[in-house]
């Protein structure tokens, strides 16, 4: 990676680009996965600029206010204890920062692939966005995932699978079962559609698993599970 | 630490402990980054929100809490702002210089610790070593939120000069963050 290219990183993790320039450095963090550990970097040393923030005291009802909405909204998420089924999705999502900020990334950019057929279908629902995080242990960057809702197409990173093996993509929803989204191409970003009413939504995890070649056969994951992330607002 | 990954096993309690340990500090940064005290009390909500939803995922060997929490408050925040094409505040009272940061609340004091006080002297050093313009750009960009064009119209400087000026200063940050390794 270029000095050059390093500068490009710093420029999205700072959030000093926008329009075209932003939705093109986001695909290369999607593309790159050198980019995208560029980004983690410039991320994880910026992050004690937090620190510089003020405080100030919100209004006292406000706490009440956010209790009342988790209440509120408690029977429609998925139950805690369902997700405990699946231990190895505790394995979490360092980039709670990342996925965030892809988030932000991508809020106002709908279009990023200039293909005039399919730009007037992607505008229509907001992308999801998550960042995959390896399981604990494993020094590699997040995989990013992007899903479209509106023209049922989900974009994977590349993700290095061992010689033999191939990497499948599944969601979880509030069932805690994992279903199979497909098959990832080795080493290359991927590109998946799905049909309608079968895509992950909102608040869903997206796991990847090392499976045998023609991938797993009974239906749920058979390898070990390697990488791990929930769905947010895109 | 033990109330964020508590509240990610659903506990209400500790979700309670981390809204007052953490929520002067969070309103400080909507509040910032929205200027307007409504909207930032909105946005709070939200963060809240989403703090709750994401605390089973946050993952503590992978950086600090609070850094965590921050990072989801400043997005948050700054979705607003471009969801609502809302211009950034004014530029906020600091001196020409490095701008002093204001105190940290008290009850964020203990986990201040986690922040990694070595990584940001670091970066806090490497940072005086640059030029006073983009010292300041690039703390406006963090802080405030701002883009390029956005640091170009509060600093009254053509959009091109203020991405080679920033670039230039990158480039420096890159090299002193890496030295000191």
């Amino acid at each position: 990676m270029t000095p050059e290219e390093r500068i490009d990183a710093a420029e999205l993790a700072l959030g000093l680009l926008e329009g075209h320039e932003r939705v093109t450095a986001l695909e290369r963090v999607l593309a790159d996965p050198a980019f995208a550990a560029e980004l983690a970097w410039w991320r994880s040393r910026l992050e004690v600029l937090h620190a510089e923030y003020g405080a100030a005291e919100p209004p006292a009802a406000l706490a009440s206010r956010i209790e009342a909405r988790i209440d509120a909204e408690a029977h429609v998420t998925p139950s805690t204890a369902r997700m405990r089924r699946w231990p190895w999705l505790i394995g979490g999502l360092a980039g709670g920062a990342l996925a965030a900020s892809l988030a932000a990334l991508v809020l106002t950019q709908t279009t990023p692939v200039p293909t005039p057929v399919r730009s007037e279908r992607q505008v229509q629902g907001p992308l999801l966005v998550a960042a995959l995080v390896p399981a604990k242990d494993q020094e590699v960057a997040p995989v990013a995932a992007v899903v479209d809702p509106g023209s049922r197409i989900i974009r994977v990173a590349a993700i290095e699978t061992p010689r033999g093996r191939v990497a499948e993509l599944w969601r979880i929803g509030a069932d805690g079962v994992p279903r199979s989204l497909g098959l990832l191409t080795a080493a290359r970003a991927t590109r998946l559609s799905f049909r309608p009413r079968t895509g992950p939504g909102l608040g869903e995890t997206l796991a990847i698993s090392i499976e045998p070649l023609g991938g797993s056969r009974t239906g749920t994951p058979t390898g070990p599970v390697v990488a791990t992330g929930v769905l947010s607002r895109g | 630490m033990a109330a964020l990954l508590a509240t990610g096993l659903g506990n209400r309690r500790a979700f309670r402990q981390v809204y007052q340990m953490t929520s002067t500090k969070l309103f400080g940064i909507c509040l910032r980054i929205c200027g307007e005290r409504q909207t930032a009390e909105d946005v709070l909500q939200e963060v809240y929100l989403t703090i709750w939803r994401r605390a089973p995922s946050f993952e503590p060997s992978r950086g600090s809490p609070v850094a965590w929490l921050a990072t989801i408050a400043r997005n948050r925040a700054l979705d607003w702002r471009r969801a609502n094409n809302k211009p950034p505040p004014e530029p906020w009272s600091e001196g020409a210089d490095t701008s002093v940061s204001e105190p940290v609340d008290n009850a964020l004091l203990a986990d201040r610790a986690m922040i990694e006080e070595e990584g940001a002297a670091r970066l806090q050093g490497c940072l005086e070593g640059l030029d006073h313009r983009p010292r300041g750009a690039i703390r406006a960009a963090f802080l405030d939120g701002l883009t390029y064009s956005e640091l170009a119209k509060r600093e009254a400087v053509p959009l091109a000069t203020m991405k080679s000026t920033i670039r230039r200063a990158l480039l420096r940050l890159r090299d002193c963050l890496n030295d000191d390794a």
